[in-house]
């Protein structure tokens, strides 16, 4: 095996124009690198120029009161919307409970899962989105809450919904000159609870997730509003699963219904064998987790 | 293209002309001749490569020296008392030859290249001067003491993730401790010893506070 | 043994803590010599194949590299110091030829002036191979004649052992139980990756090996013989090393002979060192075992009759697989009152890595096999499974049929008892089918079962009846009274170079910061046959012993000459000086009396050494019970290993602190056997060699673990000592093994017990309707629900 990353260039642009300009001129050979923690366990062989996103300082955490509404176009319950840097540290998601509360505390508990202390110290929101695995516990998590990306490139700004950011297996739809600045989360609906949940090989501490699933629901008496559920290492990206809310919407939430929708959600993914776990597994992993995951959601109501 | 960076290693301030790709681990290790950080896998997934920059425990084997320009680096050196005696009368030094010896299991300090500066003062003891020179940091006594300690391999990683959580973290619970430990991979000990000893260290640092 | 001790059994700090707390300590990836070269392995692409040619002629026009040498042009260890013991042995102990017989098995060398030179060199080498067919499962090996790993065949050694009459034993049986199991190819994974070597050649012909392996001597002889140098001219000196559990036991797979050679060759120091990719897919694992038993027993619950089938899975080359065999007889028979027992063992090759030495040593795959088999025996005799051991375990002063030498020291009661206690087995067992309290207040509710589970072991220590198995030591006093110990005891952090130090330090009645232990270094120390077989303490601490004794005597002679006494036996040391108690009162320190024998009197200037080299007067048994408590969460599979007690009986605890750590480290790693490792080959290759998918147990998933230490006193060891690092994880994956069946009601005969085969099993045990009952698939939605376990 050989080691060849040799990137001869570093430069540390100081704006994101910059940046895109730099991407730009690099074409295929230049990369990006914030906290690096994907990049040089890749160590790809093709990247001759290093462009540190460091002194952008991506990193802010704010709530305003725009009234980003949620997609469907209701009226917002708590009336303020998310933005987070693509700078902002795994572990800052983690620690940041005041910041992201509610439902949108399941973003640091998708942070708290991912890796190790040490990996979260220097691992970023946009890196982990941006590396774009199936199994990545930022972007499932930021999936079920509607969260869009905001990315700027000689082209301009552009605004893309998570839902259509992943293209395949650690690949997107970032052009070769976009940097990823921020995510936007919208405000969500009053009655609204979030859960995300992520089964490891065994009762591990660390893994990638074997499956992994990302709930926000909408209750208005025990009753189903809405639902969003997406999952993460059963398809070539992070998914959105919608026929499960097809089950759920209007019907009063019981352990018999999350077990039902369970089911229809694991009918309606199609994991693959791998060196982690078996097809098999992850379709009856991904119904025990999205009933669990709706139980928890429920409970945050 | 090389790159020069200015980090401060345990106390001093280091400049340095780096490549791009180069590691932080490779750098220490090779270049400044810190080589009680360990490289066990190379890809992040074991913490003998943790040391602490700005604070914050890091794996420096996915750290390029270029992302640590005017960092404050600790490593398992810096700890103890020696280190720190020595740090304070060193100047700022560009890097010095890797130096090692073929050191056998009982070899005493080996060649750090800090620069000592020259005091003046009476000469101690040898023995007595590493007794004294060991003024181990809590957490490292309390590795000593707990019997914490076995190939000893992961001890440097494991202490320096330790100090990251204590840092912040004064009173952490058990269960706090070990998930702090979750990046140190340990094959001798099964964690029961260093853990034990990362919760004496915290009572001890806290009453020191 | 009498208690007496003032350094023997006391919970002293290790003589390396400082070194390793502060990072000072060099360990064989941070040895570094002035101008060294980098070596760089090609390895094979194929599982089998004949190398046919090579082409470097690229290679060795770049700038920077030195050298390119065939992996054929040195000789391939395949044996062990087993075969150093005649010509005809050491003949079959090398192997030389031009084949690869896994996919990693090295092909050549390139020496580089930098590693970055020897990467870029290997991509510029041309291979032409003669790719052969591959055989993967050793029951396919067995019967295929038409493809042949090795010349002689796939068949690397057969055995077939047979005590009493097995057919007349089954016809007592009240209760037969038959089964097969199957083990996983676990790979010791230690924090330093297998494989920093650094060899240096002097212009006078001396060979200096900075090398890792767990037996030095043993790695000094085979270079020695392999490339014809004179032992007195290989010197081979062990740093730091961090951690071995077998994975050292000799020289690792490409390595130190490799390394030495182009030493030789190139006339500079060279060094070769294995990434941890190359650690996972080219070193030596466990093998993994396939056993077929069939056990009976009567129905008061004596065991009658036991009948084995062993396949082991060797890979492509075998070091360390006969003895694995013998081990696994050893210690299977050994331990129980079994009168009619045949074992039939065959070691196949097949081509995948190699297989070696592994903690535990064919005995963890043995004991999984054979406690399951008991733990399932009890469960139809509805016997606590405690009960069936204590009836039927071989006590001290019984025969052991295989050494034909009655059993030593034996505490394997009061592990079983002392060690039930400490679980709370008693409040937390009981017999299966389980009744609905087993969803009650012991915390199941639900999806989540909880269960107990135990099974004993017996191990070895020391290699004393079928392996060259020397231990030396020298004791020199200096002029001061501080002592050096020459040993080349090699410790990996068990911490037995402390362990010695405070033997050496009791004997000579001196304290222990007074010991200087040397460097392990065969330059220095004598023959030593290293760690292994959990024999430093015992074997080693045996030498050292007799060594301080002699150095003893001597001091006493010299102080009674000194203090004019005439009986010498009738002085004493201790802390450093020499009394005369019982008679005139007089003393002497020990630094005066040496200075002056040494440097005072012209007359004389003698100094005090102690010397012994030799064998044990045994190789005690050592046993231990592992209790486990578990929670399966009955929707996904997954196992949480709750508590744990090893109990061991250790003869005696020279540093309690050490055993301690020994059985924490132990019975993780042996939670790790039962649940979480085990390399994935596929077609040959190695799909997880990293720690991201070979997962290893980390700090928040290790389990709680209570200690018990059983002092049985071994007459024939130091103070009572004898052997326990590797007995603390032998019967750790039985333990687990039987605590999941109790908790659910599935026999899980396979290691590693993944979540995947716990939830296939539930659902073949649901479908077989009632015949084993299995938890949570009986229970109602409503339970279920209630449970909002998060995954």
């Amino acid at each position: 095996m050989t080691v060849s990353f040799r990137p001869a260039e570093y430069v540390r642009p100081r704006t994101v124009e910059e940046a895109s300009a730099l991407l730009a001129d690099f074409g295929g050979q230049g990369a990006v690198i914030a906290g690096g923690t994907d990049l040089l366990v890749k160590k790809p062989a093709h990247v001759k120029a290093l462009i540190d996103l460091v002194d952008l300082r991506l990193d802010h955490i704010v709530t305003d009161g725009s009234s980003e509404g949620a997609e469907n176009g209701e009226s917002t319950g708590n009336g303020r919307a998310l933005r987070i840097g693509a700078s902002v540290t795994v572990t800052d998601l983690a620690e940041a409970h005041h910041a992201l509360s509610g439902p949108w505390s399941m973003i640091t508990e998708a942070a708290r899962l991912l890796g190790t202390p040490a990996v979260r110290n220097r691992a970023t929101l946009g890196g982990n989105l941006c590396n774009a695995s199936p199994a990545g516990d930022l972007s499932v998590a930021l999936l079920a809450l509607r969260a869009y990306a905001v990315t700027s490139g000689t082209s301009g700004v552009r605004r893309i919904p998570l839902s259509e950011f992943f293209l395949g297996p650690n690949r997107t739809v970032l052009a070769v000159d976009e940097v990823l600045m921020e995510i936007g989360v919208p405000a969500t609906p009053a009655g609204s609870g979030a859960a995300f949940l992520k089964l490891g090989r065994h009762q591990s501490s660390v893994d990638i997730a074997t499956v992994s699933v990302g709930c926000l629901l909408v209750a208005d008496h025990g009753v189903c509003r809405d639902v969003r559920i997406s999952l993460g290492a059963v398809g070539p990206t992070p998914v959105l699963t919608h026929a499960p809310t097809e089950a759920l919407v209007g019907r009063e939430f019981s352990p018999a219904l999350m077990r039902e929708a369970g089911a229809i959600a694991a009918a309606d993914v199609h994991p693959i064998d791998d060196v982690r776990a078996s097809a098999v597994y992850r379709r009856k992993m991904t119904a025990v987790l999205v009933r669990r995951a709706l139980e928890t959601a429920l409970r945050e109501v | 293209m090389t790159v020069d960076v200015t980090m401060n290693v345990n106390g001093s301030r280091r400049a340095l002309r780096v490549e791009p790709g180069d590691r932080l681990v490779d750098v220490l290790r090779e270049r400044l001749g810190l080589l009680g950080t360990k490289i066990g896998c190379g890809e992040g997934e074991c913490g003998a490569c943790t040391v602490m920059m700005n604070g914050r425990a890091v794996l420096s084997c996915l750290t390029l020296a270029v992302q640590a320009e005017g960092a404050n680096i600790e490593t398992i050196e810096g700890l103890d008392g020696e280190a720190a005696a020595a740090t304070a009368t060193a100047a700022v030094s560009t890097d010095g030859p890797a130096t090692g010896t073929a050191a056998g299991a009982t070899s005493a300090a080996t060649s750090a290249p800090d620069r000592l500066g020259i005091t003046g003062a009476a000469p101690v003891p040898v023995e007595a001067a590493r007794r004294d020179a060991a003024r181990l940091h809590p957490l490292q006594q309390a590795f000593v003491e707990e019997g914490a300690i076995q190939c000893g391999f992961c001890t440097p990683g494991m202490i320096m993730a330790a100090k990251g959580l204590l840092d912040r973290e004064p009173d952490p619970s058990e269960a706090r401790v070990r998930g702090a430990l979750a990046g140190n991979l340990c094959r001798c000990t099964g964690y029961d010893k260093p853990v034990r000893a990362v919760l004496r260290a915290a009572a001890v640092l806290r009453e020191g506070r | 043994m009498s208690g007496q001790e003032k350094v023997v059994g006391e919970r002293v700090t290790r003589i390396d803590a400082l070194d390793k707390v502060t990072g000072r300590a060099r360990f064989g990836v941070d040895v570094v010599l002035d101008g060294m070269l980098h070596a760089k392995l090609l390895r094979s692409p194929h599982p089998h194949a004949r190398v046919v040619g090579v082409d470097s002629s690229a290679t060795l026009a770049l700038p920077g590299v030195r050298a390119v040498v065939r992996a054929s042009e040195v000789p391939r260890v395949v044996g062990t110091w087993f075969n150093l013991r005649s010509e005809k042995e050491t003949k079959k102990l090398f192997l030389q030829d031009d084949k690869v017989r896994f996919i990693g098995d090295p092909v050549l060398a390139v020496v580089a002036d930098d590693e970055q030179t020897a990467e870029e060199a290997l991509a510029l080498i041309r291979v032409e191979y003669e790719v052969l067919e591959p055989v993967f499962d050793p029951l396919e090996a067995m019967e295929r004649s038409d493809v042949r790993i090795h010349e002689r065949g796939n068949i690397g050694f057969h055995i077939f052992k047979e005590y009493g009459d097995l057919e007349a034993g089954f016809a007592q049986a009240d209760v037969v139980v038959e089964n097969s199991y199957s083990t996983s190819k676990q790979i010791h994974a230690s924090l330093e990756p297998q494989g920093a070597c650094i060899a240096a050649y002097s212009a006078d012909g001396v060979l200096t090996i900075h090398s890792t392996s767990q037996v030095p001597h043993w790695v000094m002889m085979y270079v020695s013989l392999a490339l014809g140098i004179p032992m007195a001219k290989v010197r081979v000196i062990r740093p730091y090393v961090g951690g071995s559990f077998g994975g050292r036991a000799g020289v690792i797979w490409g390595l130190e002979l490799m390394c030495a050679y182009l030493a030789t060759k190139v006339n500079r120091p060279v060094r070769l060192a294995f990434t941890r990719e190359e650690d996972f897919t080219a070193t030596e694992s466990r093998h993994p075992f396939h056993v077929c038993m069939k056990t009976g027993a009567t129905k008061e619950g004596l065991l009658v009759a036991n009948e084995a089938h062993i396949v082991m899975d060797v890979g492509g080359y075998g070091t360390h697989f006969v003895s694995v065999l013998a081990d696994a007889l050893g210690t299977g028979v050994g331990i129980y009152r079994i009168p009619n027992y045949t074992l039939e063992g065959t070691c196949v090759y097949t081509n995948k890595p190699l297989s070696g030495a592994f903690r535990g040593y064919g005995n963890p795959q043995m004991n999984f096999a054979q406690e399951s088999q008991l733990d399932e025996v009890a469960e139809k005799l509805g016997m606590d499974p405690v009960e069936l051991r204590l009836k039927n375990y071989r006590g001290s002063g019984e025969m052991d049929p295989v050494f034909n030498d009655p059993v030593g020291s034996c505490g394997l009661a009061d592990c079983l008892t002392r060690g039930a206690q400490a679980l709370g087995w008693g409040e937390k067992w009981s017999p299966r089918p389980p009744t609905s309290a087993n969803a009650g207040p012991r915390g199941a509710s639900g999806t989540m079962k909880r269960g107990v589970g135990m099974a004993a072991h017996q191990h070895g220590t020391g290699a004393r009846f079928g392996l060259p198995d020397p231990s030396s030591a020298t004791v020199r006093l200096n002029a001061d009274g501080s002592v050096n110990l020459l040993t080349a005891c090699a410790d990996d952090g068990q911490g037995n170079r402390t362990v010695l130090a405070q033997i050496c330090a009791e004997v000579l009645g001196v304290g222990l910061q007074d010991i200087c232990v040397s460097d392990t270094d065969t330059g220095i120390a004598p023959l030593d046959g290293g760690t292994h077989g959990s024999r430093q303490t015992y074997c080693s601490g045996v030498a050292v012993m007799r060594a301080a004794a002699e150095a003893r005597a001597k001091v006493l002679a010299l102080g009674a000459e000194y203090l004019e006494v005439d009986d010498a036996s009738r002085l004493t040391i201790s802390d450093g000086v020499v009394h005369d108690s019982a008679g005139t009162g007089g003393s002497v320190s020990l630094s005066d009396l040496m200075r002056h024998f040494q440097v005072g009197d012209f007359s004389r200037c003698h100094q005090v050494i102690g010397d012994a080299s030799g064998v044990t007067d045994a190789q005690p048994a050592v046993f231990g019970a592992t209790f486990a408590e578990v929670e399966v969460d009955t929707d996904t599979g997954q196992v949480k290993v709750l508590n744990m007690v090893g109990a061991f009986d250790v003869g005696r605890a020279v540093n309690p602190m050490h055993c301690e750590g020994q059985i924490t480290g132990g019975l993780t790693m042996g939670v790790g056997y039962a649940l979480t490792e085990g390399l994935i080959i596929e077609d040959g290759c190695v799909l997880n060699p990293n720690f991201t998918d070979y997962k290893i147990i980390r700090a928040p998933d290790a389990p709680h673990i209570t200690p018990v230490l059983v002092e049985s006193g071994e007459p024939t060891g130091p103070f009572g000592a004898k052997g326990l690092g590797e007995a603390t994880m032998i019967s750790a994956a039985s333990a687990i093994a039987s605590a999941v069946y109790h908790a659910v009601g599935v026999r899980m005969r396979e290691l590693c017990i993944t979540p995947e085969k716990i939830l296939e099993a539930l659902e073949a045990a649901h479908a077989g309707c009632g015949k084993e009952r299995v938890g949570a698939c009986a229970r109602g939605d409503e339970e279920g629900a209630a449970a909002g376990a998060v995954g």
